[in-house]
């Protein structure tokens, strides 16, 4: 053979393999097209965390409740209607009974109890759990002892109601380790009990018996309820139709919770076959109920959703099938926009700001991420509170959003972004004013920075993270005369520098995951998972517990630590007395937020272990035929809202075919 | 090769670990009880040696490369595999291309030295080595797709999404390819048996084809060996630009994500994609040089 014939079979059998991985099935283009960003880490709405996830998860499943596309308002989803006990901690929802998985079984109550429960169970992992915590006992079975606890504990109650004693704290974390029957009385204070143990031989084996069968029956009792009806767990299912849901404290925005993925049901018939739970949502497997199926999913080429034939409100979904590109590159997304193969982009090029901004097609509007660089303050100097703030006062946030972002971004002068309905963030004086901050640097002994350390600021590698640094760095040292140098790593370098607290200051951002103020206060409580900055303050875990707990603060209420007193007890005089139950809810929730508004003075005017600078823009390019998609929400009182957390609920948008 | 697997493997996890992060930390924080229950269900222990073992155990007993840790639901193989044939069959175009351009130029400019035609290829070889493959890429979508919309800005379903990627894939190895066969080129025309061959009366072209290319091209073929490995698995940047389900996101989104299985997987197939062709280059040159032959 000719070495030139074995050359021209090369291409042959290049275009041959080429051929053999192009799919029917994406042969014809779907009705509308997007963008997603990447490629989503998993479909199981019990496992997954991100912004991409959640946007196919919206479109497989449907939780009880939905976000209405138009105004993000709770709307009936799987549950038709519910009622609200007068103090706010019980919810009984009544499911509609045509809901049907896409095998045809119809949804029940007891998908929604398995998948609440499943969420909370520490071995299967699920990180978003702790959105559920106010369910009662999801945090406790969440936590690996409080599950002992409720397969312990029916001993110990047992040991005690016969007893009629106490088992101090302490003697029962030792007891808890070794489980035992005999050590447990052992160890009980109470005399009488303890004797039993000390009797004669048969008289102690049948105490002992008797001790031992009634705990059985206990932990038999806690296990089973926990086990079939989710009982340790606020979730029942009291027949196929009917879920009611106790909650510890009442939560204004409980309804909205309910739409989020975390709280969506599964298919129990599919998950309880051995060897499903960790794949049963690829295609060949998954079972959904909202108002798409997955039709197809290649990695690195596309999602294809199609409508379900199963969805009790098929007719009120325009588009047949949906195509997701999980493109990471933003250069190549716009590309695809601007050739007419995709229909919107959530993300472009920051570089063409100013050229795309121009376009009647462009979108942009405030979001609900803050960004904002951590301070170490467990490292002195920054560990003076004085210092941290002549850190705020020294940055000109003016320029930043300026001269580095240019979409309307706006300088953050405190953590939670505005637009929440009904709260009021704290006046802050946190702008630009570099006397003041020279002022308080000398306050703390390094007059005209004398003495100052050299600081480091910490970013993940980003260009725009890089310019932002060096001004920041480059304004400190001119108002300050203090030297710092920001340095970058890669992102899991990055992460895992932040959690060993081996930073001085450190870039950070904050997308909220319901629209609460809390969801940006509780990371600051001590020792959070996500504080990271050796921060702790004891007034603001009590107003942040308090505003957990709006019902057990206005039996309880304290005022030390407060800089409006006055505004907190008016509400709570006005709750005592209010007419009726909802009069009294409302001013609750109004207290509720007096409270987060508190604890967001102590963080961002006397403590700032964070340096909140800009609030984000959400921006992207949709064609402008595209029905369905609202980047502004208009509320029932004819008010307009940016849509602040960015949903885009599929179910909702559709290109109306082209003439 | 096996003691050189076994090392391979051995060194990559230790490496892995020794990089700051770990395949389940994200932007929130986990809880401790989280992370050690994903520990124990993927097999990722704490120490290198213990994941060690866990690895080989799985992929000798199982025959499995254990489970990504960032695409759940999947096992590496389930993500190597049908990433396979497209890097494949796109590298396989992109080589034939590389090679086709390259040799045409090189020959060409390799017979006639320091003229117009030797100085533009060599001049565009330069270019091609010079510049990176998304400038490459980029300029190419600009021309071809937007400008002329000829073909599609990216994706990937039918053979017109197949030329651009290809295309800038083979460039910058055509250039090189262009450079060796020039030199190749060169020598061979010095040879006494080509000045005998042109004796006997034979057209120039009959000379350069059946008698110098043969030689004329040993160079590029043994540069083809590691070429074509480097280009068969796929090329993250020309991947991303292009948004096609190849092979070469792996190389980079795992050790993006420390996704240890993924990594070892791609290390794996990359080492033996290796081994492989060095052995074919070898007996390729054994075959088409008589010198190498009478040697061995």
């Amino acid at each position: 053979m000719r070495p030139g014939l074995g050359l021209l079979a090369l291409p042959l059998l290049a275009l041959l393999g080429i051929g053999l991985t192009f799919r029917a099935s994406f042969q014809d283009p779907a009705d509308f097209t997007f963008v997603n960003g990447t490629e989503p880490t998993t479909l199981d709405p019990g496992l997954m965390t991100g912004e991409p996830e959640g946007r196919i998860a919206s479109a497989l499943f449907e939780g009880l409740t939905i976000r209405d596309p138009a105004t993000l308002r709770p709307a009936p989803g799987v549950a038709e209607r519910w009622e609200i006990s007068p103090d706010g901690t019980r919810y009984v929802f009544h499911l509609r009974r045509d809901a049907r998985w896409t095998d045809g079984l119809p949804v029940t109550a007891h998908d929604f109890a398995y998948a609440w429960r499943r969420l909370q169970l520490p071995e299967h992992g699920g990180e978003y759990a702790y959105i559920l915590h106010g369910v009662r006992g999801a945090e406790a079975l969440n936590r690996d002892e409080a599950r002992a606890e409720a397969i312990r504990g029916p001993i110990r109650r047992a040991v005690e109601d016969l007893g009629n004693g106490s088992i101090d704290p302490k003697t029962w974390q030792k007891l808890i380790a070794e489980h035992d029957l005999v050590t447990t009385v052992r160890g009980t204070p109470d005399p009488v009990l303890r004797a039993g143990l000390d009797s004669p031989p048969d008289d102690r084996a049948n105490f002992l018996a008797a001790l031992s069968a009634e705990a059985d029956r206990r932990s038999a009792r806690a296990l089973h309820a926990r086990d079939h009806y989710g009982v340790d767990l606020g979730v029942v299912a009291t027949d196929d139709y009917t879920l009611v849901v106790e909650l510890v404290a009442a939560i204004p925005y409980f309804l909205e919770l309910t739409a989020f993925y975390p709280a969506y049901p599964l298919p129990r018939q599919l998950l309880e076959v051995p060897g499903n739970e960790r794949d049963w949502f690829l295609p060949e497997k998954i079972v959904s109920n909202g108002p798409f199926e997955l039709g197809a999913w290649r990695i690195g080429d596309r999602i294809r959703l199609r409508r379900s034939d199963t969805y009790w409100n098929r007719e009120s979904i325009p588009s047949s099938t949906i195509d997701a590109l999980p493109l990471e590159n933003v250069t190549t997304a716009l590309n695809l926009y601007l050739s007419g193969e995709v229909d919107w982009i959530p993300r472009y090029p920051t570089d063409l700001v100013d050229a795309l901004s121009e376009r009647s097609d462009h979108y942009a509007h405030a979001g609900f991420i803050t960004y904002y660089y951590r301070i170490n303050t467990r490292r002195p100097p920054l560990n003076d509170a004085r210092v941290r703030k002549a850190l705020a006062l020294a940055i000109d946030r003016e320029t930043i959003v300026r001269e580095v972002l240019r979409l309307g971004e706006v300088p953050a002068l405190h953590l939670v972004p505005p637009g929440i309905p009904g709260y009021a963030p704290p006046p802050t004086a946190l702008g630009l004013d570099p006397e003041r901050a020279r002022a308080l640097l000398a306050e703390a002994g390094f007059p005209d920075g004398r003495g100052f350390p050299e600081i480091g600021i910490l970013y993940n590698t980003l260009e725009s993270h890089k310019k932002i640094a060096e001004l920041i760095a480059d304004q400190l040292a001119r108002h300050l005369g203090i030297t710092i140098k920001p340095y970058n790593q890669e992102w899991q370098s990055y992460l895992a520098t932040m959690r060993a607290g081996e930073y001085d200051l450190g870039r950070a951002g904050w997308i909220g995951d319901y629209l609460d103020p809390n969801t940006f206060l509780d990371l600051w409580v001590t020792n959070g998972g996500n504080n990271q900055t050796g921060w702790s303050h004891p007034v603001y875990d009590r107003l942040i517990a308090a505003a957990g707990n709006v019902d057990g603060y206005a039996r309880e209420p304290f005022m030390d630590g407060l800089a409006e007193p006055g505004k907190a007890m008016a509400l709570l005089a006005a709750a005592n007395e209010a007419p009726d139950t909802a009069g009294r809810r409302e001013t609750l929730a109004a207290l509720r937020l007096q409270l987060l508004r508190e604890a967001e003075r102590i963080l961002v005017e006397e403590e700032l272990p964070i340096l909140p600078i800009y609030f984000y823009v959400v921006n992207g390019l949709v064609r402008p035929e595209v029905e369905g998609f609202y980047t502004e929400l208009v509320q029932p009182d004819g008010r307009s809202l940016p849509n602040l957390q960015n949903l885009h609920p599929l179910r909702s948008i559709h290109l109306p075919a082209s003439e | 090769m096996i003691p050189s697997l076994l090392l391979l493997i051995g060194v990559t996890t230790w490496l892995m670990y020794m990089a700051p992060g770990n395949p389940f930390a994200q932007e929130k924080a986990i809880a401790p009880q989280v992370e050690a229950a994903l520990r124990a269900q993927y097999g990722v222990p704490e120490t290198p040696l213990a994941f060690f073992r866990v690895y080989m155990e799985r992929l000798l007993v199982d025959g499995s490369l254990g489970p990504a840790l960032k695409v759940q639901g999947r096992s590496v193989q389930d993500l190597l595999l049908p990433a396979l044939p497209v890097s494949l069959g796109l590298g396989g175009l992109a080589l034939f291309l590389a090679v086709a351009i390259g040799v045409v130029l090189g020959v060409s400019a390799g017979t006639r030295p320091n003229s117009w035609a030797d100085h533009a290829s060599m001049g565009l070889a330069l270019v091609g080595i010079s510049l990176p493959n998304f400038v490459i890429g980029a300029g190419l979508m600009i021309l071809l797709a937007l400008w002329l919309d000829w073909l599609p800005v990216a994706g990937w379903g039918g053979f017109r999404h197949v030329w651009m990627p290809a295309l800038t894939l083979a460039l910058p190895h055509a250039a090189t390819i262009a450079r060796l066969a020039r030199t190749g080129t060169l020598e061979v025309m010095q040879e006494d048996w080509i000045r005998t061959a042109r004796a006997k009366g034979l057209s120039e072209a009959r000379v350069v084809s059946r008698h110098a290319l043969r030689v004329a091209v040993l160079p590029v073929v043994s540069y083809l060996g590691p070429a074509a490995a480097g280009i068969l698995t796929g090329s993250f940047v020309v991947e991303t630009l292009f948004g096609i389900p190849g092979m070469g996101q792996w190389f980079v989104k795992g050790a993006i994500n420390r996704d240890y299985g993924v990594v070892l997987g791609t290390a794996l197939f990359y080492c033996g994609l290796i081994t492989f062709f060095n052995l074919a280059v070898d007996l390729a040159l054994a075959w088409l040089d008589p010198r190498a032959r009478e040697a061995s």
